[in-house]
């Protein structure tokens, strides 16, 4: 762990990609710090660079196209963005294990189950085969999969769709992993499911203080489960906060307009949805500056020239830091509105 | 809704059974009825196999139904000859749930919207001549929110919600009564669905049109529809008002259903109790006797193994299936 206390930093990361109609920057300078234990959450719209910044992270960028062009990715003080491809695999899946939306994607419809997680625990962790298959049964029990001793023989495909998707959390699980990523893992899933999902990672970091990066689009999702919240916009963090500052207070318009165009179950029908204007922007032609302009309802002359800078709104006694990427605010909870 | 004025659509005792290798039976839709009035949306919710799209494809006799009627102003679908049914359809419009899968992608935007109207005409099912489709075209891009000078471009060369738009204003051409909206909104981004949603509840002000709506999105749903119906393996659970459907949830299954949901709001969230079901769906090929959800149900008794609760008025418009409730 670094200095600091935080397990994981990512600094200006910025991932493009090379296509024929030009640079892709889906990725454009996002930093974020994790602490031991805590969960945050990432949000924004499909596009805006989410699942690019994980699979950084992981070392997964598909080969090719994909370049890292700045930044670092710091784990335990050491740059992952530097380690080989074998150090990569000693990681992926060890220290830090990624789940994926589709479960899948990583799971081998050819393989037994018991297979597939014996493999990753023998490959992380110095045991034999027989002690990673106990290992393996322990962590399928620990996300409720009934009868794992008999099921963990089992091929994905006979499973359901949630269950699935909790083998994947137990594989994922498997090895202790200091940091859990995962990529929209209940998107697929029905809400009755999504509800025990969720559920199993709130427990996990509270029972055995796993760091958790929750993607997805669902603010109801991400509001239940994450301490602290990254809201992305076109390949930027344009605010951040902890979970019950931002529902509370938003600062860009992008996060207020979010939050009032989700109808809510637990309210009403008033009046019409306040929704944003405007199509989500074209990564290939971003503006010079603020990639919100043409769809904020706020704009002001400044912001399609000039990039707003991420800034500092607030800090909590307890240390938790408010920031905002937009003219409106000046530093320190000043505002032009 | 007013119960004074005639139904425009009657569903009645609606079965859709697929055969399916080794002889099983999946029992997709298994016995549905409800009723929508003029200017009415009627929600339809379940969750993920339950047999939401396959009530609506069955309704607009994508598929014949295995029995059962539907009874469309008045008229019984069954008994229409051939001619008469396709009538029918210019009436009552579907849009489907994958914006980017339901758009051919060879042809323009224009022609996507045109070609209902261009099939009846060449039917002679209906009067219009080619400059009335265009400008039947122009009105309705218009009214979606698409620029008409986009109606020589591609569906790939449109956003999601664009497109969603482009399956609605092809509906609209036809000048419908009644839209069959199969998940209209649940491939879009939040801030888009709000677009779209909009857009829906403008269109049936200013046109009387009314709405099946299908969603898993309970949130939605609330803040779409007039009415709601709960399904679960291909049977309705529960249906009432929507403002009373989420007030007081008569069944186990809705109440687990509103409970799972997320709330954009973590001092709430925080704070909720969940009803969290054990255990999966059972597979639709399993004939059963008793009520559906008995498999996954907090409140099971023995009876439900093997009775099945009928649908009963428990309140004034306000249906529940349920022993629990059953005098
Ligand atoms: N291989 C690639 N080549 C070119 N562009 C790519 C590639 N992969 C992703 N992108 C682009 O990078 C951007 C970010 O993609 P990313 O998958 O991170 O979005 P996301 O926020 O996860 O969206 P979603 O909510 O849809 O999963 C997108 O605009 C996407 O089109
Ligand atoms: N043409 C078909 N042949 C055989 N089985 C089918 C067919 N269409 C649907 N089914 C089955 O019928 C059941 C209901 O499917 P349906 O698509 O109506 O569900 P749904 O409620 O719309 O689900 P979703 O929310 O996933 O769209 C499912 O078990 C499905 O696999
Ligand atoms: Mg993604
Ligand atoms: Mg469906």
């Amino acid at each position: 762990m670094s200095s600091n206390g935080n397990i994981l930093e990512v600094n200006n990361l910025r991932t493009y990609f090379n296509t024929d109609d030009g640079v892709v920057k889906a990725v454009d300078g996002v930093s974020i710090t994790l602490k031991p234990g805590e969960l945050i959450g990432i949000v924004g719209e499909s596009g805006s660079g989410k699942s690019i910044t994980a699979m950084t992270i992981m070392g997964l960028l598909p080969g090719g196209t994909a370049r890292i062009e700045s930044g670092e990715v710091l784990f335990d003080g050491k740059d992952l963005l530097k380690a080989t491809e074998k150090e990569m695999q000693k990681v992926r899946g060890g220290d830090i294990a990624m789940i994926f939306q589709d479960p899948m994607t990583s799971l081998n419809p050819f393989l037994r189950i018991s297979t597939q997680m014996i493999e990753t625990i023998v490959l992380h962790q110095n045991v034999r085969r027989k002690e990673a298959k106990a290992i393996a049964i322990k962590s399928l029990e620990m996300v409720g999969i009934p009868d794992p001793v008999k099921v963990v023989d089992s091929y994905p495909h006979q499973f359901s769709g949630g269950m699935r998707q909790r083998v994947m959390i137990a594989m994922a699980l498997s090895c202790n992993p200091k940091i859990l990523i995962a990529d929209e893992p209940t998107t697929a899933l029905d809400v009755t499911i999504q509800a025990q999902i969720i559920d199993l990672l709130k427990a996990l970091a509270a029972d055995l203080g796993t760091s958790i990066i929750m993607i997805s689009h669902d603010l109801g999702v991400i509001a239940g489960l994450c301490d602290r919240i990254c809201v992305m916009y076109a390949g930027k963090i344009v605010e951040e906060s902890c979970a019950v500052d931002l529902f509370k207070s938003p600062h860009h318009p992008y996060t207020q307009g979010l939050i009032a165009s989700v109808p809510r179950v637990d309210m009403d029908v008033t009046e019409r949805l306040i929704s944003i204007e405007g199509q989500p922007p074209n990564l290939l032609h971003l503006p010079k500056g603020c990639a919100f302009y043409d769809r904020c309802s706020k704009r002001m002359d400044i912001c399609q020239d000039k990039l707003p800078e991420s800034k500092v709104l607030k800090v909590s006694e307890g240390g938790d830091v408010h920031r905002v990427a937009c003219w409106l605010y000046d530093e320190e909870g000043g505002s032009h509105e | 809704m007013s119960n004074k004025k005639k139904p425009l659509l009657q569903v009645r005792k609606l079965k859709q059974h697929f055969d399916i290798s080794g002889k099983r039976t999946l029992r997709a839709v298994d016995g549905v009825s409800f009723d929508i009035y003029p200017g009415e949306t009627l929600g339809l919710v379940g969750e993920s196999g339950c047999g939401k799209s396959t009530t609506i494809r069955t309704i607009a006799r994508l598929y014949k139904p295995t029995s059962g009627s539907v009874i469309f102003e008045g008229k019984d679908l069954a008994n229409l000859n051939k001619r008469e049914l396709i009538a029918s359809r210019r009436e009552m419009q579907i849009v489907f749930q994958d914006p980017y899968e339901s758009l051919s992608p060879r042809i323009t935007v224009g022609n996507i919207i045109a070609e209902p109207l261009t099939i009846f005409r060449n039917r002679k099912l209906i009067d219009i001549d080619k400059a009335g489709i265009d400008r039947k075209v122009a009105e309705v891009m218009e009214r979606v929110g698409l620029r008409y000078s986009l109606r020589k471009r591609y569906p790939h060369e449109f956003s999601g919600g664009q497109r969603q738009r482009i399956g609605i204003a092809r509906a609209l051409a036809m000048d419908p009564k009644l839209i069959l909206l199969d998940e209209p909104v649940s491939a879009l981004d939040v801030s888009i669905q709000a677009q779209v949603l909009n857009l829906l509840s403008d269109l049936q002000e200013e046109r009387g049109l009314s709405y099946l709506f299908v969603a898993h999105d309970l949130a939605v749903v609330r803040y779409t529809c007039h009415r709601v119906a709960v399904m679960y393996l291909g049977q309705i659970m529960e249906m009432c008002e929507a403002s009373r459907l989420y007030e007081n949830p008569l069944h186990p299954y809705t109440e687990s259903l509103l409970s799972a949901v997320p709330v954009p709001d973590p001092e709430i969230e925080r704070s909720r109790s969940r009803i969290i079901l054990e255990g999966d769906l059972p597979s639709p090929t399993v004939k059963i006797f008793g009520c559906p959800f008995y498999s996954r149900c907090p409140r099971k008794m023995d009876k439900c193994l093997d009775n099945k609760p009928k649908l009963i008025e428990m309140e004034a418009g306000h249906k529940v299936a349920c022993f629990l409730h059953e005098k």
